[in-house]
């Protein structure tokens, strides 16, 4: 990979400098006023130079740090190793999908780690074979960069949306925009109202509203959840991708509130589950689903149908829920 | 802001405006600003924040107003007051360092202060300053990026900052050997001071040179094989009245040489090259070794006068390079001017005098010879003879009264002498060589080693005579290490960084260019025709085979860069499977290349390089091609190993 060059300000107030010495020097004669000129050439070809050495010999290793979400920053640990036997390097950039590192120095020969946090725009498996890098050194003249070897697999996993699932519980309506309530409490709470059970009061709560507040009972206690992707009818990737977020949002959602949750797409079904393990299966899964492919499974009645729109093959079954990517 | 980087800011602005001052064409009061600067940048130092934008403003106008007044009144010379106000920026900045770019624009100051420094002197003292400059501002340099990339203080940074300083000092070297000098230049000013002499033009009072015999300042080095005292011709004078000696003739015509080089006798033998590297002396006078036939000088054209003076055409003020060669012994005849046997008025005694000494010889040559011995014997040299009693002349005085004094007198009264006995004679300024530096291998030429002494027409030829008694020349000899040693400096100085000409850098293209003639021993003695010829041969092989080398290697790079790594792996590949084989044909494709892989039992390395080399050369992918080079390994590292007679062997496929 051939490296390129980008003057600072300084770098080019340095060049106007030097043409105005070189023409003082062609005008005198005079010997001494080549030898600043000398002197200024020799940085700018020390500029030119020593960054393209600089950054010669090197590789990458992009490790995360933990799960990797789309459109989410994830902290990834860079390992850089200098494979010249006697040059080290100083002051290296590295940077991928927008987001910058630096490595002060990496010793000949030697590895060399630091962090970045990298936010990818897609979902899918992460195959890395290139990435940015460039340096200024040893002067501020001028930027060199190139690309360099990076090696790191890991999937990115479907985007986590913020979304308000609470109303699952009420069976065969059809989800529309998310309500938008925030907040630490589960949307499983309300205030007591005469004729509740007041075993179902929650004291904690309680206590901290100064009011009587009853925990109803979760509508996924004991039961077991299928949420079923729907990648059918005319091509829409947008809508296919907010499809895939919904589908790894309620997933993701439904496990941490201790329901047991299958996923189907028309790759294949991962069977209902229970804890993280089995969430990062599923959004393992969803990370690689693909739009548009024939159903090879049966969604079962009763399930959580995702899907892109309206026109989806598998509206016409009888869902629990429906969740439309163009109405979420 | 590190206090190291302060340090070196101040260091640097201190560095440029001495390297303004010390050149001494400053005005005096340039000094003044000097303490304001070194506080400023001690102040700023000891984290004294930079002052008012209005009072720094209110500086600055000031300061403008005085570079006018310093350019058209004061120093009456822009370039000076634009030294000086460079030196009123730096102490001005020192107290306005604020961010990053204000470190820089002291940096870039100085570099002008350096580029005018150097239009002010051409001594010694500026390239060690030049030096020093070049480390402090490397330095600098790199510091400031450690800076910008907050990596100050995290990192061992001086091993970079010596390597780079030390990289920057020898490209310097290289840039300034190898960028293309012109001739002269168009515009510069006069760079320095003239050293004063006398007696080498016009009218030369008798007397005068004696002012020079005390000063030990150096007027010229001379690079020559020849080690013996040398005499150096600068005017020829052959007219006396009494007090002064004149050459009416004055310069001569004008002579003009083809690229600097002019004939000064037509004459065939062995001459040996001359180097001088003259001062700036405020004469324009050339001077020559006796037996001189050419003259290798930086003009187009010289002045020549029938006593076989040369004269550059102009005073510049420049140190002057010049080459002369000689033939040591030569002998040129020339023609005799009347004036050559004129005295001044009032010499009656002289006749008398120089028939005592000849004793009533005929020959001219031994009443030559006879007069510069009775000169030699009965006369004391002194560089303070006592002055001549009213209405005497000086020479009259030591011929007869005194007889005390030096070159001069001696010349002169050897000349006179000679005409009063019927012999053309006449007198000759110069130098005569007594020091020689042995370290540099050079000879050195002082103001004291001014010399006079007698040219006699004899034989159809002038012969030198020298009357003056030798001890004049005893005390010269040599100096301390330590003297040598830095006049060596200075010599080198001039001669490689000064005068460096577009003439010694074809000359060194040239010694680069016979470098594979050094290599290969070709051009040292004892080695026979036929080695020398057998090491050009292997030097020609080794230099063919190192450039084909590269030629494939720069092939190689853009065959990958114009297919692509995997198609070049892919080729690698193909030639790799006929060590298994595995034959094809250049139209087979890959799915058919494959193929030919069944039974050679590395079916499944094969298999996956030509599914990654297919989904990276015809579907777009680039994600697996680093696993290309790794198999391309694996498969190259297992067909080494393989045994041809194993039963592998047999099922080659087609």
């Amino acid at each position: 990979m051939r490296p390129s060059f980008k003057t600072t300000r300084e770098g080019r107030r340095s060049f106007v400098a030097m043409l105005l010495v070189a023409l003082a020097a062609l005008n005198t004669g005079n010997n001494l006023i080549y030898l600043v000129l000398a002197m200024m050439a020799s940085m700018v070809f020390l500029s030119l130079v020593l960054p393209a050495v600089n950054l010669r010999g090197l590789s990458f290793v992009l490790k995360p740090n933990g799960p990797v979400f789309a459109r989410t920053p994830s902290k990834f640990r860079i390992e850089a190793r200098n494979g010249k036997r006697l040059f080290p390097s100083y002051s290296i950039r590295f940077s991928i999908s927008g987001s910058e590192a630096r490595l002060p120095f990496i010793a000949a020969g030697r590895k060399a780690e630091s962090g970045i946090a990298v936010s990818f725009p897609e979902r899918g498996p992460f195959r890395a074979v290139w990435a940015g890098i460039s340096s200024g050194f040893p002067f501020i003249f001028l930027s060199v960069s190139k690309k360099a070897p990076l090696e790191g697999e890991f999937p990115v996993y479907p985007e986590i949306l913020d979304m308000d699932i609470t109303a699952l519980s009420h069976s065969g309506e059809e989800r529309g925009a998310p309500s938008g309530r925030k907040g630490e409490e589960p949307d499983s709470v309300r205030e007591y109202r005469p004729g509740d059970d007041t075993r179902r009061i929650s004291w904690k709560l309680t206590a901290r509203h100064r009011a009587l507040m009853l925990k109803e009972p979760s509508p996924f206690d004991s039961e077991e959840k299928v949420i079923v992707l729907d990648g059918t009818g005319p091509p829409d990737g947008p809508a296919f991708e907010r499809a895939v977020s919904i589908a790894a949002t309620l997933a993701s959602a439904l496990i941490r509130k201790g329901a047991r949750v299958g996923l189907v797409t028309a790759e294949g079904e991962v069977p209902c589950g229970a804890g993280t393990l089995h969430l990062y299966q599923m959004l393992e899964r969803l990370a690689f689903a693909r739009e548009c492919l024939p159903w090879s499974a049966r969604p079962r009645g009763g399930a959580i149908l995702v899907c892109k729109g309206p026109r989806s093959e598998l509206r016409g079954l009888d869902f629990k829920e429906v969740f439309d990517a163009e109405r979420v | 802001m590190p206090k190291g980087y302060k340090a070196l800011t101040g260091i640097l602005a201190l560095t440029g405006s001495l390297a303004l001052l010390t050149t001494g064409q400053l005005n005096p009061l340039a000094w003044l600003p000097l303490p304001v600067l070194l506080y400023g940048y001690l102040r700023h130092l000891r984290g004294g924040r930079a002052l008012g934008q209005k009072i720094i403003g209110t500086l600055s106008v000031l300061t403008v107003g005085f570079f006018f007044l310093d350019a058209f009144a004061m120093s009456a010379d822009v370039l000076l007051a634009v030294a000086d106000l460079t030196i009123l920026f730096q102490a001005i900045k020192g107290f306005d360092l604020k961010e990053e770019w204000d470190n820089l624009q002291v940096f870039f100051m100085c570099i002008l202060q350096m580029v005018i420094a150097s239009e002010f002197t051409r001594g010694i003292a500026f390239g060690l300053v030049f030096l020093v400059f070049v480390i402090l501002l490397v330095s600098a340099i790199v510091l400031s990026h450690f800076l910008k990339e907050g990596a100050w203080g995290k990192l061992e940074i001086k091993r970079p900052v010596a390597a780079v300083s030390a990289l920057a000092v020898f490209f310097t070297a290289v840039f300034f050997i190898s960028a293309p000098r012109l001739a002269g230049g168009i515009w510069h000013r006069k760079p320095v001071d003239a050293i004063k002499t006398v007696g080498f033009e016009g009218n030369v009072d008798l007397g005068s040179i004696g002012r020079l015999k005390l000063d030990p300042t150096i007027v010229m080095r001379i690079e020559t094989r020849i080690k013996t005292p040398l005499y150096l011709r600068g005017a020829t004078l052959d007219r006396f009245d009494g007090t002064a000696w004149t050459n009416p003739e004055g310069r001569g015509w004008p002579i003009s040489g083809g690229g600097g080089r002019f004939v000064i006798n037509p004459a065939g033998g062995h001459a040996v090259p001359m180097k001088i590297y003259l001062e700036p002396l405020d004469t324009n006078v050339l001077f020559l070794p006796e037996g001189a036939v050419s003259l290798q000088v930086p003009a187009h054209m010289l002045y020549r006068n029938s006593s076989g003076d040369f004269f550059m055409p102009e005073r510049n003020g420049h140190r002057l390079v010049y080459t002369v060669y000689s033939i040591p012994g030569a002998v040129f005849y020339s023609d005799v001017k009347k004036s050559d046997l004129q005295l001044p008025g009032g010499m009656d005694r002289l006749e008398a005098l120089a028939s005592g000494i000849t004793n009533g010889t005929d020959d001219p040559l031994v009443k030559a010879h006879l007069i510069e011995r009775y000169l030699k014997a009965n006369y004391a040299y002194s560089l303070d003879p006592p002055p001549p009693p009213p209405g005497v002349s000086p020479i009259e005085d030591f011929l007869f009264h005194s007889k005390k004094g030096y070159c001069e007198h001696y010349a002169t009264g050897m000349a006179l002498l000679l005409r009063a006995a019927g012999v053309p004679a006449r007198i000759v300024t110069g130098f005569m060589t007594t020091e020689f530096n042995s370290l540099g291998n050079y000879i050195v030429v002082r103001q004291k080693d001014a010399h006079t002494w007698v040219e006699a027409f004899i034989g159809g030829r002038w012969m030198r005579f020298d009357p003056t008694p030798a001890q004049w020349a005893d005390s010269a000899q040599g100096g301390s290490f330590a003297s040598l040693l830095f006049d060596d400096l200075k010599m080198k100085w001039n001669r490689y960084v000064v005068s460096f000409s577009l003439m010694d850098q074809k000359l060194l293209a040239r010694r680069l260019a016979r470098l594979p003639e050094i290599i290969t021993f070709g051009a040292l003695p004892g080695f026979s025709a036929g080695r020398a010829a057998a090491r050009k041969a292997l030097f020609a092989i080794v230099i063919t085979a190192l450039f084909m080398g590269l030629f494939f290697n720069s092939l190689k790079r853009k065959k990958k860069a114009r297919h692509g790594v995997e198609t070049a792996y892919y080729l690698k590949l193909r030639s790799l499977s006929e060590k298994l084989g595995v034959r094809q044909s250049p139209s087979s494709t890959p799915g058919e290349f494959l193929k030919a892989f069944h039974g050679t039992g590395f079916e499944r390395e094969a298999e996956e390089f030509i599914r990654i080399y297919q989904e990276a050369r015809f579907g777009g992918e680039e994600i697996e091609v680093e696993r290309l080079p790794e198999l391309y390994a694996e498969l190259r590292e297992k067909i080494h190993v393989f045994q041809p007679n194993s039963p592998v062997s047999g099922t080659k496929t087609q």
